[in-house]
């Protein structure tokens, strides 16, 4: 399984970022072989949509699930549709932390609200 | 001919210049294209029991899954994200839409048709003094108001002073608001944040090639940097209208100040006059 985290660092020990489509990097972290990349977030920059961008990469890399702040509404669609998990990484300060309480099973999923402005 | 008011800062004053201007100038038709907050109905009141109501629509994709083969080519077209190409399905982000037309020019399978969805209302009517006034709004939770800006602009009329209440600062609505102008009006405030905000301003209206003249709205408040800036930069000052209680007064009753002010009838004339004089001449202050 992939994980994606969303964080402005480039290792383990790197501090969370407090976004999720504009997050600067994601680390990926793979817990078959516990090893991780990091990729930039290249939809940081969208004039708007940048969420739904995001989802798009994490697509792209593979990524099963991704432990995030809250997530947008549009991008909460987007995880939806691509069939990726989020759960919030509730008090973690690190990317190691956030796993590590995952991995515990301390995390709480983030699913879409039955109502709202959303309409896709 | 068209003249529109803005600002770069919000509450500067675009409501009481443009109010005021449309009140005492023949032949004219105030429009109010602030359509996430329109408020110069309130002051320039048309009669309520003879409103026209128009629905303003967008028209935005559908998709149809039939032809569709998630190629992903009209998602990597929009640049305002309102398709995403998933799994299954390519997902329309609706109030994301700009209603360009664009997505269903670009499918090579002719999978998509557009639908017209409502996202605000233009409402016209006459004030006692049979003066038309027309102004937009846009609904809660939309993001852009500009294809209602849009749909104003091609109802005005050549033969009329078309008075346009632009939405402050200098985006896509303000842009759409001022384009196509004879003369911008600039209103700001002798206070850091609107001389700040009227910088951006300067630097779309002289992109856009529109002559403009400022107007210092409560004059007296604040420092002199808003005259420093105009100096150093060229600017004319075409009007000042002082910060005074009576007319702050007058404004928190619902009224048009210069109604209760004669003198300033006057100045509004004079304004009118200062601005199709520098129409003429067109080269000022762009």
């Amino acid at each position: 399984m992939k994980i994606a985290i969303c964080t402005i660092g480039n290792d383990l020990s790197a501090n969370l970022d407090d976004r999720f489509g504009r997050s600067t990097n994601y680390l990926i972290f793979d817990d078959e072989t516990n090893e991780f990349t990091v990729i930039e977030n290249s939809a940081k920059n969208e004039g708007s949509g940048a969420g739904g961008k995001a989802v798009s990469l994490l697509n792209e890399n593979k990524v099963d699930v991704v432990l995030s702040p809250h997530v947008g509404p549009k991008a909460q669609t987007a995880l939806e549709a691509f069939g990726i998990k989020a759960y919030h990484y509730g008090e973690a300060k690190t990317v190691k932390e956030a796993l590590d309480a995952f991995k515990a099973g301390k995390l709480q999923e983030i699913v879409k609200p039955k109502s709202g402005l959303r309409k896709a | 001919m068209k003249i529109t008011v803005l600002s770069g800062k919000g509450g500067t004053g675009k409501t009481t210049v443009s109010t005021n201007l449309a009140y005492n100038i023949d032949n004219t038709h105030l429009y109010d294209t602030d359509v996430e907050e329109p408020n110069s109905h309130l002051f320039y009141k048309p009669v309520e029991n003879n409103l026209k109501i128009e629905k303003a629509l967008k028209s935005v994709p559908v998709i149809n899954n039939e032809f569709c083969t998630l190629c992903g080519k009209c998602s990597n077209f929009c640049r305002y994200n309102a398709l995403l190409t998933a799994k299954t399905k390519v997902l329309v982000f609706e109030e994301s839409c700009h209603d360009c037309g664009g997505c269903a020019h670009v499918c090579p399978h002719g999978a998509i048709s557009y639908k017209d969805i409502e996202i605000g209302q233009i409402i016209t009517g006459k004030t006692q003094y049979q003066k038309p006034i027309t102004y937009g709004l846009l609904n809660v939770g939309e993001l852009s108001g500009v294809k209602i800006i849009e749909d104003i602009k091609d109802t005005i009329s050549p033969d009329v002073i078309n008075i346009f209440d632009a939405p402050p600062g200098t985006s896509c609505a303000t842009h759409a608001s001022v384009e196509d102008s004879d003369y911008a009006v600039l209103v700001t405030e002798p206070t850091p944040f609107g001389v700040s905000d009227m910088k951006m301003v300067v630097e779309m209206l002289r992109n856009m090639k529109i002559p403009f003249g400022v107007v210092v709205n409560k004059a007296g408040l604040g420092d002199d940097e808003i005259y420093e800036y105009c100096e150093e930069e060229g600017l004319e000052i075409i009007m000042e209208i002082p910060y005074s209680r009576n007319i702050a007064k007058l404004y928190a009753t619902g009224d048009i100040f210069s109604k209760n002010m004669p003198e300033y009838q006057e100045k509004f004339q004079k304004l009118f006059e200062i601005i199709t004089t520098n129409m003429r001449s067109n080269s000022k202050n762009i």
